[in-house]
């Protein structure tokens, strides 16, 4: 009965309460000729507005258009009671790696074939299919169904702009699989695949092609106000081949490099700019490949740490801090812990700033030699090993919260949480302990500051390649709006967000509780989708075919067109029931 | 059944000798005296408006019964069929039909006795050629015109003391005296015929229709159901009977004729009924 479901039946079905209704109320008389009209003049009787229901009259003309109504539904819907033209399901997989819009001069791209070749497909089945369309990615979605009518089938597909990075199209597959449920499945890509499918016909429209492709895309801060930028180009062709690389920001050429390289070869270009240049967009010559010879670098938010140090001098001193505040990028020092995203202290410090207090007092010292139980796991403790460190802790000092290292029984590192900010109680007494002199001490300062930087609200990075996470730290529940090449999504997050499978595109912006936050770009770079030389035209037909031949299951009914025969009959009867009835 | 010759029927059937009250119109005006040259022929009832001049007191001694005395009426051997030619006489085949075989079948009836002319009346009036009702078709008359019999101008063609039979359905706009007196101006004795399709006289609902009135081109919408009918019955009736009334009253015969009817019907039922036919 699934004739009876599809829209233009159900639309046909429609006038069959359309023409009751329509003789129920019409308002159009019959003329009616008569020899003295002032016999039948009633000023009994006024004629009143609008519509009025009259008698079901049921004429023949009435029965004619009823069954004519019905017909057309009938018709529309594809209505076959015997099964001779029975609608058959399949699901299309559309690969959406970005190298089906490699564009071949005379060709065209193995997109637009894919699609010319389904289009002629689903005309040449007719009204008896329906498709499932599904595309590939590093998360397959649906594009057009399931079961949808081909109308919605040829809609989906000139929306569809491949873009995503190499991928295994192994979960759409099993995706198609499972909407398929044992009926056909056809994949269209732009290379074969390795081995032919049990269940999946493969068509592959790819060609040959020699590309070149930004192979990498950095900006990078120097400080002092200048930024580095670093462009690798990539030959992908067996050949010699030339390219140009043009940087700008806006309508500004900042460079413009020529460059000829041997097959396969690489070049990378770096130059520095100020900092305060917004967006660079890099772009390549036109080849083959569109999307590869484009990126946008925007400028790196600034994400140093601030610290404030409010350690004893000795304290201070004993942990090197003056050498590591010269020695790494990402601190900032400032002279007020309110201004602090961390406070190195004796005593916590005010919530949000993140603090590392360590004990003041030298009184009743114990020291460990080891072996040290710490969570190796934990960002903080990334990289040490404690081997040969000697402890010495304070038997008064308190340490609250989660032992993150501990020597026996006593916790010498813990983390305490207080709402977003964290406080690590370092029960370490330097003075006597060798713990700052060895190779783990950079290392659990540099954690330290990372994660310190991590915790800052903000983007984590803007300059993505596609592919990535784009994250950005939030220690609040905020309403967004993400603005891209495909219009405005909204959502609302409690926490840090993460957007994941974002297009390729320069200019993502992103909005929180109406204010702009970030501005980022997702870069193409992916060798796998550049690298066009091993693409290929291919049909690999499936091991075992589920169903029927297909000439044989879309044969178009022949009792469509019965009614549609009798459809114009009863039109054409109501047509001559209708002129006999004029005088 | 075979469909009766109105010319054949015609010859077994012959129009009856007028007969009238003596002298003057019945009904409630008296009369204007007795015509010497008026021959008995028979008595009927009393009626109101009667000459009381010509009550056979003698007989209502005898029996009771108020009688009027009934003359042959002294007119001219000549008769006048005038056929209304409105549209509306061609509105229902049937009608068209039975309105055709009557006035042959008149014709033929009346040849006999009498010199017969025809006249169609309509915006213009002329004089109908024996020859056209020897054929039960009548060639060359045609029912297409938009005047009505009370707008119908007969200049000269219409003679005196003639016996003038009018056959028309009367269906338009008129008043009864006026009318009756337009047709009788001369006649020696006037005979109305009203001839009424089924759909005229027995109308059936038939819904919403647009009523147009076949001369004017005049419409109206109404609800043609049951309630309408009977109005438009009663007011048919109200025409009728008013016709009726009124011919009665200038001593003219009146008849309504059904279509459903056959010819023979028509002439064995209500026209032999009305003293207009006498079989031969």
């Amino acid at each position: 009965m699934s004739w009876f479901t599809t829209p233009w039946g159900l639309l046909g079905f429609l006038a069959v309460p359309a023409v009751v209704a329509l003789h129920l109320f019409h308002r159009k008389h019959q003329n009616f000729p008569v020899a003295g009209l002032f016999l039948w003049e009633d000023t009994q009787f006024a004629e009143t507005a609008g519509a009025r229901r009259q008698p079901l009259r049921r004429t023949p003309s009435f029965w004619l258009e009823v069954l004519a109504a019905l017909l057309a539904g009938l018709w529309l819907s594809g209505f076959d009671p015997w099964g001779n033209g029975k609608t058959e399901h399949w699901v299309v997989v559309l690969d959406d790696s970005a190298s089906m819009r490699a564009m071949h001069a005379s060709e065209g791209s193995p997109q637009e074939k894919a699609i010319r070749y389904l289009s002629d497909e689903l005309q040449e089945k007719g009204r008896r299919i329906r498709t499932t369309l599904v595309r590939s990615g590093l998360r397959p979605t649906l594009l057009a169904g399931p079961g949808a009518l081909t109308p919605d089938v040829l809609r989906a597909t000139e929306k569809w702009a491949p873009q995503a990075p190499a991928h295994n199209l192994k979960p759409a597959l099993a995706f198609a699989r499972e909407l398929a449920e044992g009926g056909k499945i056809l994949l269209l890509t732009d290379h074969p695949l390795g081995h032919p499918q049990e269940d999946v016909r493969v068509i592959s429209f790819g060609r040959p092609l020699a590309n070149q492709a930004l192979a990498k895309s950095m900006r990078k801060s120097l400080g002092h106000g200048e930024d580095k930028i670093s462009i690798t180009v990539r030959n992908y062709s067996n050949n010699e081949e030339a390219t140009q690389l043009t940087l700008r920001h806006g309508e500004q050429i900042l460079a413009q490099k020529d460059i000829t390289q041997p097959a396969d070869a690489r070049t990378t270009i770096q130059l520095s700019i100020p900092s305060r240049l917004g967006a660079i967009q890099v772009e390549l010559k036109a080849d083959a490949l569109g999307v590869d010879n484009q990126a946008v670098l925007h400028p790196i938010p600034d994400r140093r740490v601030n610290v404030f140090f409010g350690l004893s001098g000795e304290t201070h001193r004993q942990l090197q801090l003056s050498k590591a505040e010269n020695s790494f990028s990402g601190i900032r020092r400032v002279s007020h812990a309110a201004d602090a995203d961390l406070v190195l202290a004796h005593v916590p410090a005010n919530p949000p700033s993140w603090s590392l207090v360590l004990p003041l007092e030298e009184n009743d010292l114990e020291a460990y030699a080891g072996p040290f139980a710490f969570e190796q796991r934990h960002d903080l403790l990334e990289g040490l090993t404690l081997e040969g460190v000697v402890w010495t802790s304070s038997k008064d000092f308190p340490t609250p919260g989660t032992p993150l290292v501990s020597a026996g029984s006593t916790a010498l590192l813990t983390e305490q949480r207080l709402g977003a900010a964290k406080i690590w109680h370092l029960n370490l007494l330097p003075q006597r302990s060798t713990l700052q002199r060895s190779p783990d001490w950079p290392i659990l300062f540099s954690n330290l500051i990372e994660l310190c930087s991590q915790g800052k609200e903000g983007p984590q990075s803007i300059n993505l390649v596609c592919g990535e996470t784009f994250s950005y730290h939030a220690s609040e529940s905020a309403d967004w709006a993400l603005e891209g090449p495909d219009g405005t999504r909204h959502f609302t997050t409690v926490g840090d967000l993460h957007l994941s499978v974002l297009a390729p595109f320069g200019f993502w912006k992103l909005h929180r509780d109406k204010s702009l936050a970030a501005i980022f770009s997702v870069n193409f770079v992916d060798p796998s989708e550049s690298d066009l030389r091993d693409r290929g035209s291919l049909v690999q037909a499936p091991q075992k075919e589920n169903i029927a031949p297909a000439e044989a299951r879309f044969a178009e009914s022949p009792v469509g067109r019965w009614i549609l025969l009798f459809f114009l009959l009863a039109v054409l009867a109501d047509w001559w029931v209708l002129g006999r009835r004029r005088p | 059944m075979g469909k009766t010759d109105p010319i054949q029927l015609g010859k077994i059937w012959r129009l009856a000798k007028p007969t009238r009250p003596a002298s003057g119109p019945a009904g409630n005006q008296l009369g204007k005296g007795t015509g010497a040259s008026l021959e008995f022929q028979d008595y009927r009832e009393y009626q109101a408006g009667d000459d009381l001049r010509h009550v056979d007191w003698q007989a209502y001694a005898r029996t009771d019964q108020v009688s009027v005395r009934l003359y042959q009426e002294e007119i001219s051997t000549t008769v006048e069929l005038i056929l209304d030619a409105s549209l509306s006489m061609d509105l229902w085949p049937n009608k068209a039909n039975r309105w055709r075989e009557l006035c042959c079948f008149l014709h033929a009836a009346a040849t006999s006795d009498y010199t017969v002319r025809g006249v169609l009346a309509g915006e213009r009036t002329f004089p109908i050629p024996r020859e056209t009702f020897q054929d039960p078709a009548l060639p060359g008359i045609h029912l297409e015109a938009k005047a009505s019999l009370a707008d119908a101008n007969f200049g000269g063609l219409l003679r005196p003391g003639t016996l003038r039979i009018v056959i028309s359905d009367f269906l338009f706009p008129h008043h009864p005296s006026t009318l009756v007196a337009q047709l009788q101006k001369g006649a020696g004795k006037l005979i109305l015929l009203q001839v009424l399709d089924a759909e005229e006289t027995q109308p059936s609902p038939r819904g919403h229709l647009r009523l147009q009135e076949t001369e004017s081109g005049r419409h109206r919408d109404l609800p043609v159901d049951e309630s309408v009918i009977q109005r438009y019955k009663k007011r048919l009736q109200r025409l009728q009977n008013g016709l009726a009334e009124e011919a009665r009253r200038k001593n003219a015969m009146w008849a309504t004729l059904s279509c459903k009817s056959s010819l023979m019907d028509l002439a064995a039922g209500p026209l032999q009924q009305a003293g207009l036919l006498v079989p031969r």
